[in-house]
């Protein structure tokens, strides 16, 4: 299983970083104003938004490659949240564009979304 | 052979750069919320986005004079990535890209100065000197810089060399058993439309090597890891078909620059 690559420092994000637990529910509204509510997920679905500013050359590479090799969205990676420790085993890239911009020698920055998968 | 050109800076683009890898995959979502996934590989593609600020009228002309040639969008030219390493699997030297000496051997998986194991070691086991060397097809008048990390038990000396049909330029590094990060930069006279970018190491010597870089600018940047492809795409395009130039005097020019390939990516 492949993992997300880490930053020369050990970590594989940076501040700010955004995490959404998403759960799905089916809410069905009746006449008289009750509702009935289910849950769609037996489990929440995480997404975490990881910009990451300040690498260099060699790090934006290693990204590149590892999206390249996950082919996009359709690949399965292992992903530690970085706030938890908790490793998720079935994440992917969330899309299937990767856009990273150099700034100046050794100052590049790239954002990705990572999610969670279903089964 | 059209070319995207060199500024007269010795690179191919300008802070900030931008570059965009594109696959594409077609997605089933279950009612569950699980997927049912396929990689469309076909229609992956790599986009840059260079704004041009500052150009000479030799610069813009350069580049007027290819974009009228392809008629925008139209044909396609080779290009040099700005932001890549032109050498393909610089991690293992005894991939069929490299066209190595009969002498020399190699083992992958050393200890690099990354903290990883991505450094080669090499023995030149042979009587004369040995080469190990990767050709690109780019343009063999381009500057470039061929930068390493070497070192070696034993010291001795190690040569790295840009070489065309038309001439060799040659840089000679005296190692140590402590990694250092060597360079060759240059430009070789000509019209050739490939350059090999070579190491060659004397009678007997071992050495070990990380980050071997071939970029089409004039110093070294940070090593990139590289695997099946490099850097040099030969059938790219711009991928706009207007050519809209901000001239702000008289030998100063603006233009923002969009290019695509679909092949080697």
């Amino acid at each position: 299983m492949a993992n997300f690559p880490v930053l020369r420092t050990g970590a594989v994000a940076q501040y700010p970083l955004d995490t959404t637990v998403r759960y799905a529910t089916d809410a069905v509204r009746f006449v008289d104003g009750k509702e009935q509510r289910s849950r769609v997920f037996s489990q929440p679905l995480r997404r975490w938004t990881i910009a990451l500013d300040l690498l260099d050359e060699t790090e934006l590479a290693a990204v590149e490659s590892f999206f390249i090799a996950q082919a996009g969205s359709s690949g399965v990676f292992s992903f530690t949240d970085p706030g938890t420790g908790t490793a998720y085993a079935n994440c992917s890239f969330e899309n299937d564009e990767l856009q990273w911009d150099l700034l100046g020698p050794g100052n590049g920055r790239v954002r990705v979304v990572v999610r969670e998968n279903r089964g | 052979m059209l070319v995207f050109p060199q500024l007269e800076s010795g690179a191919i683009a300008q802070f900030p750069a931008h570059k965009t890898r594109v696959r594409r995959t077609v997605r089933n979502v279950m009612a569950d919320g699980s997927s049912v996934v396929f990689a469309d590989e076909g229609a992956a593609e790599v986009r840059w986005t260079l704004p041009l600020r500052a150009l000479s009228t030799d610069e813009m002309t350069a580049i007027g004079s290819l974009f009228a040639q392809t008629e925008g969008r139209l044909r396609t030219f080779t290009f040099v990535d700005p932001l890549a390493n032109l050498l393909a699997w610089n991690g293992d030297l005894s991939k069929p890209v490299w066209q190595n000496g009969p002498a020399l051997q190699m083992a992958v998986g050393v200890a690099d100065p990354s903290g990883g194991t991505l450094a080669v070691r090499v023995a030149n086991t042979g009587q004369a000197a040995q080469r190990l060397s990767q050709t690109v097809s780019a343009p063999g008048w381009f500057t470039y810089c061929l930068s390493a990390y070497i070192r070696s038990a034993g010291g001795g000396r190690v040569r790295l060399l840009r070489s065309t049909a038309s001439g060799t330029q040659s840089t000679v590094v005296q190692v140590s058993q402590d990694w250092k990060r060597s360079s060759s930069t240059g430009a070789l006279t000509g019209n050739d439309e490939t350059i090999a970018f070579a190491l060659e190491l004397e009678p007997g010597a071992t050495v070990e090597i990380f980050g071997l870089q071939a970029e089409a600018q004039t110093a070294a940047s940070a090593p990139m890891a590289t695997t099946v492809t490099g850097g040099v795409y030969a059938h790219a395009r711009f991928d706009h078909d207007d050519l809209s130039v901000v001239a702000q005097s008289t030998e100063s020019s603006d233009a923002m620059i969009r290019i695509v390939s679909t092949d080697g990516v």
